[in-house]
């Protein structure tokens, strides 16, 4: 059972939530926990269900989505490995890649870009209690997207919650493809610069 | 490749953005230089920040109680034993070897009237929807089977009334395998009514779905024992 974590001589990047309680609990999911998986459940899935509704927007595709997101949690627990980051950033990219997945699956092209010109990309909320929700649980990632250059911003947020592809996102914005692919790795590498200080 | 392509290519996989043969490109490239494995790692956990901007929302206490069910009829994956590019080499050849791809659409009929059991009710899902496929593949030893799946149904039926006959202390297993992971879908019983086995789980696009002898009740490692009998792609 993996209690410690071990550190050899190569560099690891520094992973602020690897000693979460979510880690915890994820690793005791591993060895067999069944109430330690429901423990991490409801911890973690409000937080996976918000990002999946994000993408998908429709709430009956979102919580069959939520429920292959932990099922997939549960069957896989033994391959998360601990020194490779934190249990909540590990089930979120499950989340996010799931959800990705099936709003491609799910929307002819046409209908996503009439998603695109009727939801607010830029991040910013439209209601007093998401407001005060993301200042609580997500107030730091929201002012460091807030900082990035506008075609910047576009790009990761087009790509992270429209689900869109590089290419996609070329026909979206005019650019070419080269500059999106700069703009999403300069974009997230500002974003990362942004939070940690 | 150069570090700063795999810095492109990372920073698209992290935000998924890639297009499937990106997405190889960037396996490809990290089996060549394992230590790029920290440049993904950066920027998946920046990825999770972006998560942390979408409230969180409640979701209903039911799914809480069958995703608990759901888990006790579970099987669970052991940690790696075997290196990961030896395991992705297994299925790959195995497909590459019995693989034949017939991608056809093909309406059933059914009569609604009778008592229909779980597979040919998903059956008439499956038809019923917009983005219904599918494929037929060779078994090694003979015969095929041909795989019927809707992602929006969120199900996935398998004909197998060619596969080859087994004895009493052998089970054919059915496995999602999604990227290089298989995800056990459940076991065909042989010898019922109907010749379709529901796949226990929702298929997500490019699963590949493979057929494995195992023992009965299914393989007790929650992974496959041997090669895959049979691989059907679902690209």
């Amino acid at each position: 059972m993996l209690v410690t974590m071990v550190i050899d001589d190569v560099e690891v990047p520094e992973v602020p939530d690897a000693a979460d309680p979510a880690t915890q609990l994820l690793e005791q999911t591993a060895d067999g926990g069944d109430t330690a998986f429901a423990s991490l459940y409801d911890m973690l899935a409000a937080r996976a269900f918000g990002l999946i509704l994000r993408v998908l927007v429709d709430r009956a595709q979102s919580e069959e989505v939520l429920q292959d997101v932990f099922l997939e949690v549960w069957q896989t627990a033994a391959k998360f490995d601990s020194a490779r980051g934190g249990a909540r950033a590990w089930i979120l990219t499950i989340a996010h890649r799931r959800a990705v997945d099936r709003v491609r699956a799910s929307h002819s092209s046409t209908q996503r870009d009439l998603r695109i010109g009727v939801r607010d990309f830029r991040g910013e909320t439209t209601s007093v209690e998401e407001h005060a929700q993301l200042r609580i649980d997500g107030g730091r990632a929201t002012e460091a997207l807030r900082t990035l250059p506008d075609a910047q911003r576009e790009a990761l947020v087009l790509a992270y919650f429209g689900g869109f592809t590089q290419r996609e996102i070329t026909a979206i914005t005019g650019a070419p493809l080269g500059t999106v692919k700069t703009r999403m790795r300069d974009g997230l590498t500002r974003l990362r610069k942004a939070l940690e200080g | 490749m150069h570090e700063h392509d795999f810095r492109e290519l990372s920073a698209g996989h992290a935000l998924g953005a890639l297009s499937d043969e990106e997405e190889r490109e960037l396996y490809a490239a990290l089996e060549e230089h394992p230590e790029w494995q920290s440049i993904l790692d950066e920027d998946l956990h920046a990825a999770t920040s972006l998560a942390l901007t979408a409230p969180a929302q409640e979701p209903p206490k039911a799914i809480r109680a069958s995703i608990l069910g759901a888990i006790t009829e579970s099987p669970r994956e052991d940690a790696q034993k075997r290196p990961r590019r030896l395991r992705m080499g297994l299925f790959a050849l195995a497909a590459s070897v019995v693989l034949i791809l017939a991608i056809v659409i093909a309406p059933m009929l059914f009569d609604a009237a009778r008592d229909t059991p779980p597979a040919d009710l998903a059956m008439e899902e499956i038809t019923a929807a917009e983005d219904a496929r599918s494929a037929t593949a060779d078994v090694d030893g003979g015969g095929s089977v041909t795989l019927h799946w809707s992602i929006s149904a969120g199900s996935a039926v398998i004909e197998t009334a060619e596969l080859p006959e087994i004895t009493d202390d052998q089970a054919y297993e059915l496995w999602f395998v999604r990227g290089e992971t298989p995800i056990s879908a459940g076991l065909i019983e042989l010898g019922q009514d109907s010749e379709l086995t529901l796949l226990a789980g929702e298929p997500s696009p490019g699963d590949v779905v493979a057929i494995t002898v195992e023992e009965p009740g299914g393989s007790p490692t929650g992974e496959p024992t041997s090669d895959p009998i049979v691989a059907v792609e679902t690209d």
